[in-house]
Protein backbone atom coordinates (compact mmCIF):
# COMPACT_ATOMS: atom_id res chain seq x y z
CA UNK A 1 0.00 0.00 0.00
CA UNK A 2 2.89 2.14 0.92
CA UNK A 3 4.61 1.82 -2.60
CA UNK A 4 1.12 2.48 -4.36
CA UNK A 5 0.84 5.65 -2.95
CA UNK A 6 4.70 6.37 -3.50
CA UNK A 7 3.51 5.53 -6.74
CA UNK A 8 0.85 7.84 -6.86
CA UNK A 9 2.67 10.80 -5.46
CA UNK A 10 5.72 10.65 -8.10
CA UNK A 11 3.21 9.64 -10.81
CA UNK A 12 1.67 12.79 -10.42
CA UNK A 13 4.44 14.44 -9.90
CA UNK A 14 5.58 14.03 -13.04
CA UNK A 15 2.54 13.68 -15.19
CA UNK A 16 1.08 17.61 -14.10
CA UNK A 17 3.98 19.59 -15.85
CA UNK A 18 4.33 17.36 -18.70
CA UNK A 19 0.43 18.36 -19.88
CA UNK A 20 1.28 21.81 -18.84
CA UNK A 21 4.33 22.03 -21.37
CA UNK A 22 1.90 21.15 -23.81
CA UNK A 23 4.35 19.58 -25.93
CA UNK A 24 2.33 16.26 -26.48
CA UNK A 25 5.25 14.01 -25.49
CA UNK A 26 3.12 11.06 -24.35
CA UNK A 27 4.13 11.19 -21.05
CA UNK A 28 2.59 8.89 -18.45
CA UNK A 29 -0.27 10.31 -16.95
CA UNK A 30 -1.29 7.15 -14.67
CA UNK A 31 -3.32 8.09 -11.99
CA UNK A 32 -4.85 5.95 -8.87
CA UNK A 33 -8.07 6.52 -7.26
CA UNK A 34 -7.73 3.34 -5.29
CA UNK A 35 -11.16 1.19 -6.73
CA UNK A 36 -13.11 4.33 -7.34
CA UNK A 37 -13.03 7.06 -9.62
CA UNK A 38 -11.26 10.72 -9.15
CA UNK A 39 -11.72 14.09 -10.60
CA UNK A 40 -9.33 16.53 -10.39
CA UNK A 41 -9.42 20.27 -11.61
CA UNK A 42 -5.64 22.14 -12.07
CA UNK A 43 -3.71 24.80 -13.38
CA UNK A 44 -0.76 25.45 -15.10
CA UNK A 45 1.60 28.74 -15.80
CA UNK A 46 4.33 28.56 -18.49
CA UNK A 47 6.63 30.97 -19.50
CA UNK A 48 9.31 30.44 -22.24
CA UNK A 49 11.81 32.14 -24.31
CA UNK A 50 12.34 30.75 -27.95
CA UNK A 51 14.88 31.94 -30.96
CA UNK A 52 14.26 29.92 -34.02
CA UNK A 53 15.04 30.54 -37.34
CA UNK A 54 12.37 32.82 -38.18
CA UNK A 55 11.37 34.42 -34.58
CA UNK A 56 12.50 35.91 -31.77
CA UNK A 57 10.91 36.71 -28.51
CA UNK A 58 9.24 34.98 -25.61
CA UNK A 59 5.23 33.61 -24.37
CA UNK A 60 3.33 33.29 -21.26
CA UNK A 61 0.69 30.71 -21.25
CA UNK A 62 -1.92 29.74 -18.69
CA UNK A 63 -3.02 26.13 -19.50
CA UNK A 64 -6.18 25.00 -17.39
CA UNK A 65 -6.98 21.46 -17.14
CA UNK A 66 -9.47 18.84 -16.14
CA UNK A 67 -8.76 14.80 -15.26
CA UNK A 68 -10.69 12.15 -14.63
CA UNK A 69 -8.92 9.23 -13.84
CA UNK A 70 -9.45 5.33 -11.99
CA UNK A 71 -7.21 2.21 -10.86
CA UNK A 72 -6.89 1.39 -14.98
CA UNK A 73 -7.83 4.69 -16.75
CA UNK A 74 -7.01 8.04 -16.63
CA UNK A 75 -8.61 10.94 -18.86
CA UNK A 76 -7.29 14.96 -19.25
CA UNK A 77 -8.77 18.02 -21.03
CA UNK A 78 -6.37 20.48 -21.63
CA UNK A 79 -7.17 24.17 -23.15
CA UNK A 80 -4.88 27.52 -23.49
CA UNK A 81 -4.43 30.81 -23.61
CA UNK A 82 -1.18 33.39 -24.75
CA UNK A 83 0.59 36.24 -24.73
CA UNK A 84 3.08 36.36 -27.38
CA UNK A 85 5.75 38.47 -28.27
CA UNK A 86 7.64 37.58 -31.34
CA UNK A 87 9.83 39.50 -33.97
CA UNK A 88 8.18 42.98 -32.18
CA UNK A 89 5.04 42.00 -32.01
CA UNK A 90 2.92 41.46 -29.29
CA UNK A 91 -0.40 39.14 -29.48
CA UNK A 92 -2.53 37.74 -27.40
CA UNK A 93 -4.90 34.30 -28.13
CA UNK A 94 -5.80 30.86 -27.75
CA UNK A 95 -4.07 27.65 -28.24
CA UNK A 96 -5.10 24.39 -29.01
CA UNK A 97 -7.60 22.35 -26.98
CA UNK A 98 -6.35 18.47 -26.31
CA UNK A 99 -7.92 15.33 -24.62
CA UNK A 100 -5.27 12.73 -23.71
CA UNK A 101 -6.18 9.17 -22.54
CA UNK A 102 -4.79 6.47 -20.86
CA UNK A 103 -5.59 2.85 -20.00
CA UNK A 104 -2.85 0.96 -17.79
CA UNK A 105 -2.50 -2.98 -19.23
CA UNK A 106 0.15 -4.22 -16.92
CA UNK A 107 0.11 -2.74 -13.20
CA UNK A 108 1.68 -4.00 -9.97
CA UNK A 109 3.93 -6.96 -11.09
CA UNK A 110 7.38 -6.05 -9.68
CA UNK A 111 6.21 -2.65 -9.14
CA UNK A 112 6.43 -2.61 -12.93
CA UNK A 113 3.06 -0.37 -15.05
CA UNK A 114 2.45 -0.38 -18.60
CA UNK A 115 -0.14 0.83 -21.30
CA UNK A 116 -1.04 2.70 -23.65
CA UNK A 117 -1.63 6.72 -24.13
CA UNK A 118 -3.85 8.49 -26.74
CA UNK A 119 -4.16 11.87 -27.47
CA UNK A 120 -6.06 14.32 -29.93
CA UNK A 121 -5.87 17.94 -30.05
CA UNK A 122 -7.93 20.16 -32.25
CA UNK A 123 -6.51 23.27 -33.46
CA UNK A 124 -8.75 25.84 -31.53
CA UNK A 125 -5.39 28.18 -31.66
CA UNK A 126 -4.38 30.78 -34.00
CA UNK A 127 -2.06 29.09 -35.54
CA UNK A 128 -0.57 31.80 -37.77
CA UNK A 129 0.61 33.13 -34.30
CA UNK A 130 2.44 30.23 -32.93
CA UNK A 131 -0.19 29.18 -30.77
CA UNK A 132 -1.38 26.31 -32.40
CA UNK A 133 -1.24 23.59 -35.17
CA UNK A 134 -3.78 24.63 -36.97
CA UNK A 135 -4.56 20.78 -38.20
CA UNK A 136 -6.16 17.73 -35.86
CA UNK A 137 -3.23 16.28 -34.14
CA UNK A 138 -4.15 12.32 -33.31
CA UNK A 139 -1.07 10.84 -31.15
CA UNK A 140 -1.36 7.30 -29.76
CA UNK A 141 1.69 5.92 -27.85
CA UNK A 142 2.55 3.28 -25.29
CA UNK A 143 4.40 3.95 -21.73
CA UNK A 144 5.90 2.35 -19.28
CA UNK A 145 6.95 2.79 -15.50
CA UNK A 146 9.15 0.88 -13.43
CA UNK A 147 9.74 1.62 -9.48
CA UNK A 148 12.65 -0.16 -8.34
CA UNK A 149 12.99 1.20 -5.19
CA UNK A 150 10.25 2.79 -2.84
CA UNK A 151 11.74 6.10 -3.28
CA UNK A 152 12.98 6.09 -7.04
CA UNK A 153 10.88 5.87 -10.36
CA UNK A 154 11.72 5.71 -14.04
CA UNK A 155 9.44 6.16 -16.78
CA UNK A 156 9.11 6.36 -20.38
CA UNK A 157 6.54 6.38 -23.68
CA UNK A 158 6.98 6.50 -26.97
CA UNK A 159 4.07 7.35 -29.60
CA UNK A 160 3.48 8.51 -33.16
CA UNK A 161 2.10 12.04 -33.96
CA UNK A 162 0.11 12.66 -37.27
CA UNK A 163 -1.58 15.68 -38.37
CA UNK A 164 -4.87 15.13 -39.68
CA UNK A 165 -6.69 17.98 -42.37
CA UNK A 166 -3.38 20.10 -42.76
CA UNK A 167 -2.59 22.32 -45.45
CA UNK A 168 0.58 23.81 -44.66
CA UNK A 169 3.85 22.22 -43.12
CA UNK A 170 5.88 22.49 -40.66
CA UNK A 171 9.28 23.14 -42.40
CA UNK A 172 9.93 26.66 -41.30
CA UNK A 173 11.69 25.91 -38.11
CA UNK A 174 9.32 25.47 -34.85
CA UNK A 175 5.98 25.25 -34.86
CA UNK A 176 3.95 26.30 -33.46
CA UNK A 177 5.85 28.09 -31.24
CA UNK A 178 3.69 27.16 -27.89
CA UNK A 179 3.90 23.68 -28.65
CA UNK A 180 6.59 22.53 -31.63
CA UNK A 181 5.70 19.72 -33.69
CA UNK A 182 6.34 18.27 -36.80
CA UNK A 183 3.46 16.44 -39.15
CA UNK A 184 3.95 13.38 -38.84
CA UNK A 185 7.05 12.02 -35.96
CA UNK A 186 7.88 9.48 -33.39
CA UNK A 187 7.51 11.36 -29.95
CA UNK A 188 9.49 10.17 -26.89
CA UNK A 189 9.78 10.81 -23.15
CA UNK A 190 12.17 9.53 -20.15
CA UNK A 191 12.85 10.68 -17.15
CA UNK A 192 13.16 9.70 -13.78
CA UNK A 193 12.29 10.72 -9.65
CA UNK A 194 13.45 10.26 -6.14
CA UNK A 195 11.32 10.98 -3.32
CA UNK A 196 13.14 13.64 -1.09
CA UNK A 197 11.02 13.48 1.58
CA UNK A 198 7.40 11.68 2.02
CA UNK A 199 5.90 14.85 -0.01
CA UNK A 200 8.75 16.27 -2.08
CA UNK A 201 9.90 14.80 -5.41
CA UNK A 202 12.39 15.77 -7.54
CA UNK A 203 13.30 14.51 -10.64
CA UNK A 204 14.62 15.29 -14.31
CA UNK A 205 13.71 14.12 -17.86
CA UNK A 206 14.23 14.06 -21.41
CA UNK A 207 11.78 14.80 -23.99
CA UNK A 208 11.46 15.07 -28.17
CA UNK A 209 10.49 14.13 -31.82
CA UNK A 210 12.09 12.50 -34.62
CA UNK A 211 11.01 13.00 -37.99
CA UNK A 212 8.40 10.33 -39.52
CA UNK A 213 8.37 10.39 -43.16
CA UNK A 214 6.71 14.27 -43.82
CA UNK A 215 10.40 16.21 -43.40
CA UNK A 216 11.20 18.51 -40.87
CA UNK A 217 14.02 18.56 -38.05
CA UNK A 218 14.23 16.64 -34.69
CA UNK A 219 14.27 18.49 -31.25
CA UNK A 220 14.99 17.89 -28.25
CA UNK A 221 14.76 19.35 -24.96
CA UNK A 222 15.84 18.45 -21.22
CA UNK A 223 14.09 19.49 -17.99
CA UNK A 224 14.30 19.34 -13.94
CA UNK A 225 11.72 19.22 -11.87
CA UNK A 226 10.62 19.52 -8.50
CA UNK A 227 6.79 18.29 -7.25
CA UNK A 228 5.49 19.10 -3.43
CA UNK A 229 2.37 17.06 -2.11
CA UNK A 230 0.04 18.30 0.40
CA UNK A 231 -3.43 16.65 1.30
CA UNK A 232 -5.78 17.14 -2.16
CA UNK A 233 -3.10 19.60 -3.62
CA UNK A 234 -0.16 18.70 -6.20
CA UNK A 235 2.17 21.17 -6.83
CA UNK A 236 5.42 21.24 -9.33
CA UNK A 237 7.52 23.20 -10.78
CA UNK A 238 9.51 22.07 -14.38
CA UNK A 239 12.32 24.40 -15.52
CA UNK A 240 13.07 22.93 -19.29
CA UNK A 241 16.11 23.95 -21.64
CA UNK A 242 15.80 23.39 -25.61
CA UNK A 243 18.82 21.21 -26.96
CA UNK A 244 18.14 20.56 -30.61
CA UNK A 245 15.83 21.92 -33.26
CA UNK A 246 14.59 24.93 -31.63
CA UNK A 247 11.86 24.26 -29.38
CA UNK A 248 12.03 26.61 -27.36
CA UNK A 249 15.48 28.62 -25.34
CA UNK A 250 14.37 28.08 -21.82
CA UNK A 251 10.82 27.56 -20.33
CA UNK A 252 9.53 27.30 -16.91
CA UNK A 253 6.30 25.76 -16.07
CA UNK A 254 4.42 25.63 -12.84
CA UNK A 255 1.73 23.54 -12.25
CA UNK A 256 -0.86 22.67 -9.38
CA UNK A 257 -4.09 20.42 -9.54
CA UNK A 258 -6.21 19.78 -6.97
CA UNK A 259 -8.50 16.37 -6.41
CA UNK A 260 -11.83 16.10 -5.37
CA UNK B 1 -20.95 20.69 -24.28
CA UNK B 2 -22.71 20.71 -27.44
CA UNK B 3 -21.34 24.93 -28.01
CA UNK B 4 -18.21 23.90 -26.87
CA UNK B 5 -18.04 21.01 -30.11
CA UNK B 6 -19.77 23.10 -32.36
CA UNK B 7 -16.90 26.40 -31.07
CA UNK B 8 -13.83 23.70 -31.59
CA UNK B 9 -15.34 22.64 -35.03
CA UNK B 10 -15.72 26.29 -36.04
CA UNK B 11 -12.06 26.78 -35.48
CA UNK B 12 -11.15 23.96 -36.90
CA UNK B 13 -12.60 25.17 -40.23
CA UNK B 14 -11.37 28.91 -40.19
CA UNK B 15 -9.48 30.03 -43.36
CA UNK B 16 -6.02 29.43 -43.57
CA UNK B 17 -3.00 30.15 -45.97
CA UNK B 18 -4.00 28.26 -49.67
CA UNK B 19 -1.96 28.01 -53.03
CA UNK B 20 -4.28 29.78 -55.03
CA UNK B 21 -3.33 27.77 -58.04
CA UNK B 22 -2.70 30.94 -60.61
CA UNK B 23 -0.90 29.70 -63.56
CA UNK B 24 1.02 31.88 -65.80
CA UNK B 25 -0.15 31.52 -69.07
CA UNK B 26 3.07 32.83 -70.98
CA UNK B 27 6.10 34.38 -69.05
CA UNK B 28 7.51 36.26 -71.66
CA UNK B 29 4.42 37.95 -73.07
CA UNK B 30 3.18 38.96 -69.37
CA UNK B 31 2.70 42.65 -68.90
CA UNK B 32 3.38 42.12 -65.41
CA UNK B 33 7.38 42.78 -64.26
CA UNK B 34 9.51 43.27 -61.13
CA UNK B 35 9.73 46.66 -62.45
CA UNK B 36 5.96 48.05 -62.83
CA UNK B 37 4.43 45.66 -60.22
CA UNK B 38 5.88 43.24 -57.91
CA UNK B 39 8.14 46.70 -56.68
CA UNK B 40 5.67 49.04 -56.31
CA UNK B 41 3.66 46.80 -55.03
CA UNK B 42 5.55 45.58 -52.54
CA UNK B 43 6.79 48.65 -51.31
CA UNK B 44 3.12 50.36 -51.07
CA UNK B 45 1.90 47.00 -49.17
CA UNK B 46 4.55 45.25 -47.75
CA UNK B 47 8.20 46.39 -46.96
CA UNK B 48 7.23 48.43 -44.13
CA UNK B 49 7.87 45.23 -42.04
CA UNK B 50 9.37 42.59 -45.08
CA UNK B 51 12.63 44.71 -45.30
CA UNK B 52 15.82 43.47 -44.52
CA UNK B 53 16.99 46.16 -42.89
CA UNK B 54 14.49 45.78 -40.21
CA UNK B 55 15.94 43.82 -36.83
CA UNK B 56 13.84 41.65 -35.43
CA UNK B 57 12.43 43.61 -32.82
CA UNK B 58 11.48 46.34 -35.65
CA UNK B 59 9.56 43.67 -37.97
CA UNK B 60 6.47 43.62 -35.89
CA UNK B 61 6.06 40.39 -36.63
CA UNK B 62 7.25 39.38 -39.57
CA UNK B 63 9.23 36.28 -40.27
CA UNK B 64 13.21 36.91 -40.72
CA UNK B 65 13.99 35.91 -44.22
CA UNK B 66 10.76 37.55 -45.98
CA UNK B 67 12.06 40.06 -47.18
CA UNK B 68 10.66 41.87 -50.95
CA UNK B 69 12.39 45.03 -51.09
CA UNK B 70 14.14 43.05 -53.79
CA UNK B 71 13.30 40.67 -56.69
CA UNK B 72 16.05 38.21 -55.79
CA UNK B 73 13.82 38.64 -52.12
CA UNK B 74 10.90 37.97 -53.37
CA UNK B 75 11.72 34.41 -55.23
CA UNK B 76 13.47 33.16 -52.05
CA UNK B 77 9.60 32.37 -50.80
CA UNK B 78 7.21 33.14 -53.89
CA UNK B 79 4.80 30.19 -52.19
CA UNK B 80 4.84 32.22 -49.43
CA UNK B 81 3.51 35.24 -51.03
CA UNK B 82 0.76 33.57 -53.22
CA UNK B 83 -0.56 31.79 -50.07
CA UNK B 84 -0.91 35.32 -47.89
CA UNK B 85 -2.13 37.75 -50.25
CA UNK B 86 -2.66 36.27 -53.45
CA UNK B 87 -5.95 35.46 -55.22
CA UNK B 88 -6.60 32.95 -58.09
CA UNK B 89 -8.48 30.08 -59.34
CA UNK B 90 -8.39 28.33 -56.25
CA UNK B 91 -8.02 30.81 -53.39
CA UNK B 92 -8.47 34.47 -52.38
CA UNK B 93 -6.36 34.90 -49.40
CA UNK B 94 -6.38 37.93 -47.37
CA UNK B 95 -3.95 37.08 -44.63
CA UNK B 96 -1.66 40.30 -45.61
CA UNK B 97 -1.49 42.86 -44.84
CA UNK B 98 -2.75 42.59 -41.74
CA UNK B 99 -5.23 45.25 -40.56
CA UNK B 100 -2.84 47.69 -38.33
CA UNK B 101 0.87 48.75 -39.90
CA UNK B 102 3.70 50.84 -38.86
CA UNK B 103 3.40 54.48 -40.55
CA UNK B 104 7.14 54.28 -41.41
CA UNK B 105 9.90 51.69 -41.89
CA UNK B 106 10.04 49.70 -38.86
CA UNK B 107 7.99 52.13 -36.84
CA UNK B 108 5.40 51.10 -34.26
CA UNK B 109 2.53 50.19 -35.49
CA UNK B 110 0.17 53.10 -35.46
CA UNK B 111 -2.25 52.84 -38.19
CA UNK B 112 -4.08 50.89 -40.69
CA UNK B 113 -2.71 49.10 -43.43
CA UNK B 114 -3.08 49.52 -46.64
CA UNK B 115 -5.07 47.03 -48.44
CA UNK B 116 -4.88 46.00 -52.20
CA UNK B 117 -7.62 45.56 -53.96
CA UNK B 118 -8.94 42.17 -55.55
CA UNK B 119 -7.65 42.77 -58.94
CA UNK B 120 -4.41 43.30 -57.47
CA UNK B 121 -4.77 40.57 -55.81
CA UNK B 122 -4.93 38.54 -58.62
CA UNK B 123 -2.43 40.27 -60.23
CA UNK B 124 -0.03 39.56 -57.85
CA UNK B 125 -0.52 35.84 -57.94
CA UNK B 126 0.22 35.68 -61.43
CA UNK B 127 3.06 37.95 -61.47
CA UNK B 128 4.52 35.89 -58.68
CA UNK B 129 3.61 32.82 -60.89
CA UNK B 130 5.39 34.47 -64.32
CA UNK B 131 8.34 35.84 -62.13
CA UNK B 132 8.87 31.87 -60.60
CA UNK B 133 9.74 30.99 -64.49
CA UNK B 134 11.42 33.77 -65.60
CA UNK B 135 14.78 33.31 -66.24
CA UNK B 136 17.22 35.56 -63.69
CA UNK B 137 20.32 36.02 -62.90
CA UNK B 138 21.45 37.89 -59.42
CA UNK B 139 25.19 38.71 -59.09
CA UNK B 140 26.47 39.13 -55.50
CA UNK B 141 27.15 43.19 -55.88
CA UNK B 142 30.64 43.39 -53.94
CA UNK B 143 31.71 40.16 -55.85
CA UNK B 144 30.84 39.56 -59.35
CA UNK B 145 28.32 42.56 -60.59
CA UNK B 146 28.65 43.30 -63.87
CA UNK B 147 30.29 46.25 -64.76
Amino acid sequence: MTLRLIAIVLVLAASAPAFAQHDHAHEDTHTDAGHGSAIAAGVSLVAASFDTMLYGGNYEGIVPSVRWSNERFAAIATGAAYRMYKNGAQSYGLGDVALHGQATLVGGAHNFDAGVLAGVSAPTGDDRKGMGMGHVMVMPGVYASWMPHERLRFGTSVGYSRSFGAQGHHDHGSWPLVSPMLMAEVSWNAGGDVRVTPDVTAGARATGGLPAGEGGHARAAVAGRVGLRRGRVDSAFELQAGLVGDPFTVRGVVSTMVSF
Amino acid sequence: MRALAFAIVLAACGPSPTDTGTTCPDPEASPLTWDNFGQPFMTKYCTWCHDSSLTRSKRNGAPLYHDFETLLGVLKTPEHIDQQAGSGPDATNEFMPPDRCPSVLGGKIDTDCMQPTLEERKQLAEWIACEKIRPHEFFDAGVDAPP
